[in-house]
């Protein structure tokens, strides 16, 4: 890691929270080992939002949960180190682990209808969090359940509180997860598609609210998305994987203004843009030739070599590692390298 | 609601229950009160049912024996229920060797009919009222471990419990509150279908001689007395035949019925 660049992040955001170095999880599976994340590094400070874009099954949900350890079996994180508050999470003890998550670090899910509990109330699950991590006596919880549920902007929020969760709109759903996650003010929100199973207009009403609790609580971020629009957003710096690797890693805008890794490059161009097409007439949308490659059968050297329109004979050979090019901007290109 | 064998059965059932309650209150002869002076008389205004072999008012007997029947089936299915959620949602949510085991000795188990199991327990623990229920309750209970390991399975991938983990809940609280109310519906359905067969359980191994001591009564026990007598005096053995028949219809219909309002895919 580059000390320069860190000071330069801690200066700008607060200590920082958390930081991931080197984690590799692999699953364990009669075909063979597959790393589903392969030697991610970052760190997050207070405040900071930290974006992880790539497409569907690069990585990016097994990187969450392998901080929280909640890797399903038969995954297991490999190697790697995650100091949280200066100790090490994989090092810890089951019960510890179960402190820290959901009162320090805590997971915003995708899909809020499936994400809670359907035979209790929202106030009741909420309430369930704060007596597990302060051992609050049920009315006192519920009390806190409906100060949360009012936090993110839930109307009414004593009704609400008494409401199951097939009750509540779309957008209400996933602010009563955030409410849920927020409960006992993490000093770590990984965000896992946040904004994915809802539509547009609450998209915007979802990343404003968090972006708002953020600046109140000073929480990091772990934002994980596919969709550059809302790492535009939302991030202060954003990794880009594929495959379970960093390829590219920068800044918001430097990613957008200058990226340098051809699947960077790919990824923002096939970004569907209005009007585009009445402007250029029939220019088609652009694509990232080929697939994502079966993570059982990973081509040697880099690995984005088969789809690169720039490969070279270099790129099938070895693969590159993350440097350097400017600050705090890292690539993983042979022709960036060179 | 669209499903009407539901209510019949829950109200049939309801009736049979509620008769066998009230069997202390009720203006009936004792049922072990015996007179040789009485002795099978065929059915009139004093004897509704008429009275068996030792003088005793079969009416009087079909109710209690009803009082045990039915003791017999909910305690023995309430066990088996409570062994069952306990044992399935362990084994379901840890997994691994021990849940391996533990479903391998189900299959064992589930390879004997219920009875002959039933007969194995009640021969290792003796008679009497509680034996029985005992017996038969371990004897159904691979069954019910069967269908809530499966729930469980199926529930501890959803993304609620994931989400449930991820809030830094522990194992316990988990299984026990957030996986077990949702294996519940289908236990209680599978439950209720069971009391009927239970009651037809008890009443064979009555009828075998395994059943709960005599004088008490029970169904079971009463359709073994009235075989002896069936030519020539059919009501001493036909009575308590008849509320077996009744009362495992009713169950089952409201089984049936309780299945198709929980199970989604049959609803509409």
């Amino acid at each position: 890691m580059d000390g320069t660049r860190f000071e330069s992040q801690v200066e700008k955001h607060g200590e920082e929270v958390i930081e991931v170095s080197g984690l590799v999880t692999e699953f364990h599976i009669p075909e063979g080992v597959v790393r589903a994340v392969n030697g991610i590094s970052f760190r997050i400070c207070r405040g900071e939002t930290l974006g992880l874009v790539g497409e569907s099954g690069c990585g990016k949900s097994v990187t969450a949960l392998s901080i929280l350890r909640l890797i399903p079996s038969p995954g297991k994180i490999a190697k790697g180190r995650i100091l949280f508050e200066g100790q090490d999470l994989l090092r810890s003890p089951l019960r510890q682990m179960q402190q820290i998550r959901g009162s320090k670090i805590a997971m915003i899910f995708q899909e809020p209808m499936t994400s809670l509990n359907p035979l209790f109330t929202v106030g009741n699950q909420i309430a369930e969090v704060y007596m597990e991590h302060l051992d609050s006596r049920y009315t006192e919880a519920w009390e806190n359940s409906v100060d949360i549920l009012k936090k993110v902007g839930i109307p009414s929020p004593q009704q609400r509180a008494k409401e199951y969760i097939h009750q509540l709109s779309g957008g209400m759903r996933q602010r009563a997860m955030i409410a849920m996650a927020l409960a006992c003010n993490p000093k770590l929100l990984i965000a896992d598609e946040p904004t994915t199973a809802v539509d547009v207009t609450i998209q915007a009403q979802v990343l404003e609210l968090m972006r708002g609790l953020q600046k109140k609580t000073g929480a990091a971020i772990l934002l994980i998305t596919h969709n550059l629009g809302v790492i535009a957003e939302m991030c202060d710096r954003v990794i880009v994987m594929y495959v379970g690797q960093a390829v590219e890693e920068a800044d918001g805008d430097t990613l957008f203004d200058y990226p340098l890794h051809p699947y960077t490059r790919g990824l923002i161009a096939s970004i569907p843009f209005p009007g585009r097409k009445s402007i250029k007439g029939k220019d088609r949308l652009e694509e990232i030739p080929g697939l994502v490659p079966s993570m059982y059968d990973l081509p040697t050297g880099c690995v984005f070599f088969p789809r690169c329109s720039e490969a070279k004979d270099l790129c099938k050979k070895e693969a590159p590692e993350l440097i350097h090019v400017k600050e705090g901007h890292r690539v993983a290109c042979w022709m960036v390298h060179s | 609601m669209k499903n009407k064998t539901a209510p019949f059965g829950l109200i049939l059932s309801a009736i049979i229950v509620f008769i066998c309650m009230s069997a202390s209150w009720l203006p009936i002869a004792d049922p072990i009160d015996h007179s040789m002076a009485h002795r099978f008389r065929p059915p009139e205004s004093s004897y509704p049912l008429g009275t068996d072999n030792l003088g005793r008012d079969v009416l009087s007997r079909v109710i209690w024996g009803g009082r045990v029947s039915l003791l017999v089936g909910f305690l023995s299915v309430f066990l088996a229920m409570i062994l069952g959620s306990v044992i399935g949602l362990i084994t379901g949510y840890q997994g691994g060797f021990v849940d391996s085991l533990i479903m391998r000795i189900v299959d064992v188990m589930m390879c004997f009919p219920t009875l002959i199991l039933g007969i194995l327990f009640m021969a290792a623990m003796g008679q009497g009222l509680t034996s029985l229920i005992v017996a038969i309750g371990v004897a159904v209970t691979p069954r019910f471990v069967r269908l809530c390991r499966a729930s469980v399975v199926s529930i501890k991938e959803s993304a609620f419990i994931e989400a449930a983990k991820s809030m830094g809940l522990s194992d316990s609280r988990i299984m026990f509150r957030h996986i077990l109310p949702n294996i519940m519906g289908s236990t209680i359905v599978m439950g209720s279908l069971w009391v009927g067969a239970i009651i037809i359980a008890e009443a064979s191994l009555s009828f075998i001689g395994l059943g709960v001591p005599p004088p008490t009564p029970s169904w079971g026990r009463m359709v073994r007395e009235g075989v002896e007598f069936l030519s020539h005096a059919p009501w001493v053995g036909i009575y308590s035949g008849l509320a077996i028949f009744v009362t495992v219809i009713g169950f089952n219909l409201l089984g049936d019925g309780l299945r198709d309002i929980i199970d989604p895919k049959l609803r509409r």
